[in-house]
């Protein structure tokens, strides 16, 4: 955003210029016109300047002395400016000189003193022109003195330049004020919004730098249109689910390909723990865990593309089809050495939590139960009631998620560069502690440098980026927040002399959940990731390119269970894991990129080939039998081990093609190609091609629009149609495979089968069709994107689930449902105020996603029969809640068959709710005054979830059980005159009661609202250029504080409406106040 | 210019299709190469063990004994717990998730590999016929195993005899009477192709004399009496066994009395359900107590209750806890887990023997049973003696309790008092739900 405004305060203050266009006028009417416009007088005599010759002038907002110069220009005039005071005065007549063509030479830079490859160098009136290439660096040849030349690019606002000889011509283009034209990233490229043919999402630094958080995944929640991002848990360091346009495939779904400056990132969106810690819900490692994501330092980050359509992905061919996210870091900037330091220091806590009833109301409930099922307590069913101390009350969301987890965050950095040389170094370290009791959480450092030189003679050019970053996560084997709900009368969970306690008075109790923070997970990690990028220009137009990336990933994880965690019933010995992870990924990609003009037109190839091999290795070892919990960090203390390794290769090749063909900035096509070569799949299956077409008419550059829809500055309309695919299976599923046991019989050589085998199957298809309206108003201060997409996924490949019966849990196959996601984004950028002092900008962004099966044959025999043809993929079916029976005193169901039971499937109903969301956007908005600026940004979810019923219910802790309940309005059943709202109370003795309990949390009373809005953003500065600043030796000193997930309203019956899951601890708010200092 | 591009795109087309063509991971075996020799066939068998004696509580190491005890009126849990407190109780829900993965998903896990063995067996060139026989007799009894206990807990269950998925997925249950059937054939086959001697030094794989034994038991269960006599004499006549003179010998590695055992595999331990069962530590409760009804069936004098119960009192309480494997964990290997073994043999053919009217042969099996118990004969064979005799022989072991009661109906009145929550329908378990959702054509057990 900051850098926006920049710009606008700039347009806002322009230097005088002059536009003039007059043919065969006298120099006197000439320089009246530039004394008007300027606000200068002239001082001349008059008799003199009549012997002028006639001037014919064509001139568009050229600085005055440019003015002046055209308008003497061969005439016996020179001229000198005293402040507004302008004097003709006579000079020698030149001798006439016959102008004769000369070749003009000179280069194209940015305002950062950077080369801008590719911009047009025209003669104006001629319709000739050539390209600047790689360096900037262009040559034109048949050019007069006095011809003007017009300059041009993508990005920057065009400049007409005078002629005046061979002098070289150092031409500095200005980057354009408007976010139209603001530079953006595509596959192996960059264009703008306004040239752009695809749909591509955009969001930069300045919305990235304002949040607390690590993981950039976290960023973009509620930022883009069509992106939908959803935390797993708020343990630091854990994962982000992302999905681009919907759910494409009947399990959870691909993640989007994941690019960090050309490189494909290794793990790209996959968990990268083996062991199940407290990131993992329910303690299963194959759910959530720790994010890949957050070992990328927000702050080293230039900007975010999403692309979402077949236009931006195919030429991504088989990884797109879930759409690609680009990262593309930062670089140094040309010009004065500069030095920043930001750092930032805050508290961290969960954002909303359940709220459990007290112990009277807890006992209460208990006697009730009890009483009701006509069965006695007893010490062991009921130690709650009659061996344990009711008078105690413990506050156990307090007790085990209710610590404020500090945040740190400090980066430092140095820009510096020359006309050739570029370079950015930073260093980096967070701290976000956790809010379980103890000093956990996740701690992350890294360093990262980016070089870019061209040569002197300008034809070759490198960029250079490294980034070493190292994370370690001390956390714990299991979540906590799966304890908050046990008795409030529950014993002291320490003895007098502090150990950890099992019993009171002889009976053992279920668990002490201060004994799982002993159960110490550690994760170390290390992320390598280096990029070369080379250019070398063979000839005008054609550059060569060698993009070559590396990218080496370690995670070594231990988890401990020590004798000291263990309720001494079980077992007396201490067990270690140790997971080590290795992934090393690199990448080549020659390619070659011609330009040339065809026609009116410009066009564009680019042509290359992919080269890439991903080697991974895992392995796990359990060490058991530990005497001494001094020996765990070792597996030397351990009776025994086992180890299990996997190695795996992923081979991909390619080779891929572009044409970009742009018609006078007002007709666009972009066709891209790409064959691939997956490793991944079986013999004769290994290559398919894929491509895409775009299209786009900048209709308001047609005069007939212009004339009819004046107050309209912008209007394109775009298309686009195209074929991509998807490998993301994992390697060797077409292998028929068995593997040593974890543990060979008898010390011989023992081998399982990995999996259930499928040699057939092949790639998945999956085409996407848009069409987009994008608009400006008011000279662009209002930017209207509105799109709606197709996307239908065929032939899906995924990993189908089977039923137990066959011995796996599920096969990878080409699914042959198909699967429609279609939806309309709304994307509306809002100048409201743009004065000197005062900006404010708005952007709202609206997704209206529509996903469903469009055909399944054969679904009523599949694994999937509780999906639903014309349905969402998120439907789930289960029994109808007709609330509390008046006889039985438990909760009653539509008794579909009417056979005076309640049973699956008889009564089971298909589609009573959709769970994914339904609409959701967000709305962020930025205010600057003077050196204030306040920025933020609420998120919304319309969606249905399961709610705690579904979580609780179902594990059993149904009102009565030995488990303390959330605070519920309502009636409890007692008797059958009295009307209720609750189900008697059972301690599991009434097995109606019982049932029933289980049978709602899988009823349409388990899924309920769970929509939210979320203040997800709020950040407010205070910027001091001067004085202060000065006196500390500082060019800039910003002082902030900053809030994520703040506030959070829903009427969601259970913790967190995001994360939903009651036994996950909810996302993180954190408040942070820090500064930003740069000298 | 153009024309190069052209070379460049034309180069990397014609690229190697080698590049994507990669060797199978290390550490993998190709299904080929499986059963390409005596040996590695030899370690797919291995393979099943390993597996059915590699995780705490799977279907073959604890969960038929606890599950099954705490259904019957053996065992409690002492601490509160949904999921168990639904077996104890016998209030259990379909989607209880330890049916469905330590009874069913284990249970259907090991009958695959196991197909997948007696489908690559025959197909194989390589092989010599003695290994190819002992194979093949080992996975049919291993198969036999498997659905005896998955017919005797859920009743109606899918018979999957192949490896095809696409069969598999959508297959119903098959009648019980039907799966009993296959249960035979498999294992009066395995009896043809297996020896007397074992493949091992001990028990720790399937000889001729397991497949009879448990071919004994199906008998027994069907009431075909004549042929259960003839199964079990088999075995109790082929004089390779004899009842451990101490019962606390009984459970031991290479007991005189087993007849077919898996021997430990994971480091550390040697039993799971030693470990499950014995409290590590004097001050603490065991987690499964034994219920005092069965404590007090012991008769007075009953060596037994001294040497399979452990007792422990912990604040006043006393418990009593299972106690046939005697190690919690360790890594000395003293205790094997026991499959079958000699005494159920002799009950089975009492039990027999009484049907078929030979009651002095059926007395003579009972007493001796109880002559190593140091119990002195009983007068009469009666169906009650003998399942009481069941009842403290093969307490809380393999499930045994609790199929005696099912199969015969022999629920008391004393049962009920103790199970308020118990109907007939609760004598089988219900399919798992997950498993309903993802096989459509399976049906649900009466009554959930």
């Amino acid at each position: 955003m900051l850098m926006i405004w920049t710009s606008i305060i700039h347009a806002q203050a322009p230097p005088v210029s002059i536009t003039l266009h007059v043919r065969g006028a006298r120099l006197e009417e000439v320089l009246g016109s530039i004394g008007r416009q300027s606000g200068c007088y002239f001082v001349y005599d008059i008799a003199r300047l009549r012997e002028a010759g006639k001037i014919t002038l064509n001139l568009d907002r050229v600085s005055l002395k440019e003015a002046l110069d055209r308008a003497l220009e061969g005439q016996p005039f020179g001229y000198a400016i005293f402040d507004k005071t302008i004097v003709i005065r006579s000079s020698t007549p030149p001798l006439p000189v016959r102008p004769s063509a000369l070749v003009v030479k000179g280069r194209v830079t940015s305002e950062k003193k950077e080369a801008v490859p590719g911009a047009t160098i025209g003669l104006k009136g001629s319709g000739r022109g050539v390209f600047a290439g790689e360096d900037g660096v262009f040559s034109l040849t048949g050019v007069h003195p006095g011809d003007t030349l017009r300059v041009s690019c993508i990005g920057y606002e065009p400049k007409d330049i005078l002629v005046k000889g061979s002098v070289p011509l150092d031409v500095v283009l200005h980057t354009f004020a408007n976010t139209l034209d603001e530079t953006v990233i595509i596959a192996y490229g960059r264009t703008t919004k306004r040239l752009n043919t695809g749909s591509v999402a955009k969001v930069t630094r300045s919305e990235l730098g304002l949040q607390p958080v690590a993981d950039p995944l976290a960023m973009l929640q509620g930022r883009v249109p069509g992106l939908l991002v959803t935390a797993s848990s708020g343990v630091p360091g854990s994962y982000y689910k992302i999905q681009v346009r919907g759910q494409s495939s009947i399990l959870q779904g691909s993640d989007p390909l994941i690019v960090i400056d050309g490189v494909p990132y290794a793990p790209n969106n996959t968990p990268l723990n083996q062991l199940a810690f407290a990131a993992n819900p329910a303690g299963n490692a194959t759910t959530g865990g720790l994010s890949p994501l957050a070992l990328v330092n927000p702050a080293d980050i230039e900007s975010i593309e999403i692309l979402k359509d077949a236009d931006a992905t195919a030429i991504y061919g088989s990884r797109g089809a879930a759409g690609v996210i680009l990262i593309t870091t930062r670089k140094g900037t040309a010009g004065k050495t500069g030095f920043t330091i930001d750092a930032y220091t805050g508290f961290a806590g969960a954002t909303r939590t359940l709220r459990f009833e007290g112990t009277p109301a807890y006992l209460g409930m208990r006697r009730a139960a009890f009483a009701g099922d006509g069965v006695a307590p007893t010490s062991i069913n009921a130690p709650d009631l009659l061996v344990w101390d009711t008078t105690r009350y413990t506050d156990f969301t307090k007790m085990l998620i209710g610590d404020w987890g500090k945040t740190t965050d400090v980066q430092a950095g140095l820009s510096a560069g020359s006309d050739e040389t570029q370079v950015l170094l930073s260093g980096n370290y967070h701290r976000q502690e956790s809010v379980f009791p103890g000093s956990l959480g996740d701690q992350r450092g890294g360093v990262y440098a980016s070089v870019s030189h061209h040569s002197a003679n300008k034809r070759f050019a490198a960029d250079f980026m490294f980034n070493l970053t190292a994370d370690h996560n001390a956390s714990i084997a299991q979540d906590l927040t799966a304890d908050v709900n046990l008795p409030p009368d529950y014993p002291a969970l320490r003895d007098a002399t502090g150990k950890l306690s099992w019993q009171a008075a002889g009976i053992t109790f279920a668990i002490n959940p201060l004994a799982y923070l002993l159960d110490r997970y550690d994760a170390h990690t290390t992320n390598l990731l280096t990029h070369l990028q080379l250019t070398f220009q063979v000839a005008r137009g054609l550059s060569l390119k060698a993009s070559i990336g590396y990218n080496a990933l370690q995670v070594n994880e231990t988890g401990i269970q020590p004798i000291a965690a263990q309720n001494p019933a079980t077992s007396p010995t201490g067990f270690a894991q140790f997971g080590d992870r290795f992934m090393r990924n690199w990448i080549a990609e020659p390619q070659a990129e011609y330009s040339t003009r065809v026609g009116k037109g410009r066009l564009l190839v680019l042509a290359g080939t992919t080269w890439q091999g991903l080697n991974g290795t895992n392995e796990l070892t359990s060490a058991y039998g530990y005497r001494d919990d001094a020996l765990l960090g070792s597996t030397n203390g351990a009776a025994g081990l086992s180890t299990v390794n996997t190695g795996s290769l992923y081979r991909y090749e390619a080779v891929f093609g572009r044409l970009t063909y742009n018609l006078g900035d007002q007709y666009l096509l972009n066709l891209s190609a790409r064959k691939d070569g997956s490793s991944r799949f079986g013999p004769g299956k290994q290559f398919a091609s894929f491509g895409a077409a775009g299209a786009a008419w900048i209709f308001s550059k047609a005069p007939a629009i212009r004339t009819l829809f004046p107050f309209l500055s912008y209007g394109k309309l775009r298309a686009s149609y195209g074929i991509t695919g998807n490998d993301q299976i994992g390697d060797y599923q077409y292998l028929d495979v068995w593997s040593s046991t974890p543990y060979p019989y008898l010390g011989s050589l023992s081998l399982y089968p990995v999996r259930l085998f499928n040699p057939y199957y092949s790639w998945e298809i999956n085409r996407k069709l848009e069409g987009a309206l994008e608009l400006g108003f008011a000279g662009d201060r209002i930017i209207s994107t509105t799109a709606w997409y197709m996307d239908r996924g065929g032939n899906q490949l995924i990993r189908y689930g089977l039923p137990l019966q066959t011995g796996f849990s599920g096969i990878t196959e080409n699914f042959p449902a198909l699967v429609q996601n279609t939806g309309w984004e709304e994307e509306l950028t809002t100048r409201n105020i743009v004065t000197r002092h005062v900006q404010w900008t708005t952007t709202l962004n609206l997704t209206l996603p529509f996903n469903s099966l469009k055909s399944f044959p054969g679904i009523a025999t599949s694994s999937y029969s509780n999906l639903v043809v014309g349905q969402p993929l998120s439907v789930v079916d289960g029994f109808v809640s007709k609330g509390v029976d008046s006889t039985t005193g438990a909760y009653a169901f539509k008794d579909v068959n009417k056979d005076g039971q309640i049973t699956y499937p008889e009564d089971y109903v298909k589609n009573i709710a959709h769970l994914a969301p339904t609409f959701f956007g967000g709305l962020s908005t930025t205010l600057r005054y003077r050196a204030w600026q306040l920025d933020a940004l609420a998120s919304f979810r319309i969606q249905t979830g399961a709610n705690y019923y579904y979580y609780y219910y179902n594990n059993g802790y149904i009102p009565g059980t030995i488990y303390n309940q959330p605070v519920q309005k309502g009636t409890v059943w007692t008797n059958q005159e009295k009307p209720a709202s609750i189900q008697r109370y059972t301690a599991g003795y009434n097995s109606t009661a019982y049932l029933a309990g289980y049978d709602l949390a899988n009823s349409t009373a388990a899924y309920t609202d769970a929509s939210f809005i979320r203040l997800t953003n709020l950040s407010l500065s205070y910027t001091l250029d001067g004085g202060l600043a000065r006196k500390c030796g500082m060019t800039q000193l910003q002082v902030f504080a900053r809030a994520q997930n703040l506030l959070t309203y829903t009427r969601y019956k259970g913790a967190d409406p995001e994360t939903q899951n009651a036994f996950v601890l909810p996302p993180l708010k954190v408040v942070a106040a820090g500064l930003h200092c740069q000298f | 210019m153009r024309r190069c591009i052209t070379y460049l795109i034309l180069a990397a087309l014609v690229s190697c299709k080698k590049f994507v063509q990669v060797d199978a991971p290390a550490g993998g075996t190709a299904n080929a190469q499986v059963f390409s020799s005596d040996a590695s066939a030899t370690a797919a068998m291995n393979g099943v063990y390993s597996l059915m004696m590699g995780s705490n509580n799977a279907f073959t190491a604890g969960a038929v004994t606890i599950y099954g005890g705490l259904s019957a009126d053996e065992l409690f849990n002492t601490t509160p717990s949904p999921l168990l407190d639904q077996f104890h109780q016998n209030t259990l829900i379909s989607s209880n998730s330890l049916l469905v993965t330590n009874c069913w998903g284990d249970a259907y896990s090991y009958i695959y590999q196991v197909n997948a063995i007696l489908d690559g067996l025959p197909k194989s060139a390589a092989l010599s016929a003695e290994v190819r026989e002992q194979l093949t007799g080992e996975a049919e009894c291993v198969r036999a195993f498997c659905y005896l206990y998955l017919a005797d807990l859920f009743g109606r269950v899918p018979l999957e005899t192949g490896t095809d998925y696409t069969i598999n997925a959508t297959m119903p249950q098959t009648p019980r009477a039907q799966v009993y059937a296959q249960i035979v054939t498999d294992l009066l086959n395995a009896q043809n192709l297996l020896t007397p001697a074992y493949p091992t030094a001990g028990p720790l794989k399937p000889n001729r004399w397991t497949a009879a034994a448990l071919l004994a038991r199906v008998y027994c269960y069907e009431r075909d009496w004549a042929d259960a006599v003839t199964e079990s004499s088999k075995v109790i006549d082929s004089g390779g066994y004899h009842l451990a003179p101490n019962p606390n010998d009984a459970f031991l590695a290479y007991s005189p009395e087993a007849i077919w055992q898996l021997a430990p595999v994971v480091p550390g331990f040697n039993t799971f359900e030693g470990y499950d069962f014995i409290p590590a530590d004097a001050g603490t409760a065991p987690a499964f107590a034994v219920d005092t009804t069965l404590v007090d069936a012991f008769e007075p004098g009953d060596l037994r209750l001294g040497a399979w119960l452990g007792k422990r009192t912990v604040g006043g309480q006393t418990y009593y806890y299972p106690y046939k494997y005697k190690i919690q964990s360790g890594s000395a290997h003293t205790e094997n887990y026991t499959m079958l073994r000699l005494s159920e043999q002799y009950l089975i053919r009492a039990e027999a023997r009484a049907a078929l009217g030979d009651a002095m042969g059926a007395v003579a099996d009972l007493d001796t049973v109880r002559v190593r118990a140091g119990l002195g004969p009983v007068a009469t064979a009666s169906p009650a003696a003998i399942l009481q005799e069941r009842r403290v022989e093969l307490c809380f072991e393999w499930g045994h309790r609790w199929f005696d009661l099912t199969r015969n109906q022999a629920f008391s009145m004393g049962f009920f008092q103790l199970k308020p929550a118990f109907t007939l329908n609760d004598t089988l378990y219900p399919i798992p739900l997950s498993q309903l959702q993802a096989n459509p054509s399976l049906t649900q057990n009466q009554g959930y």
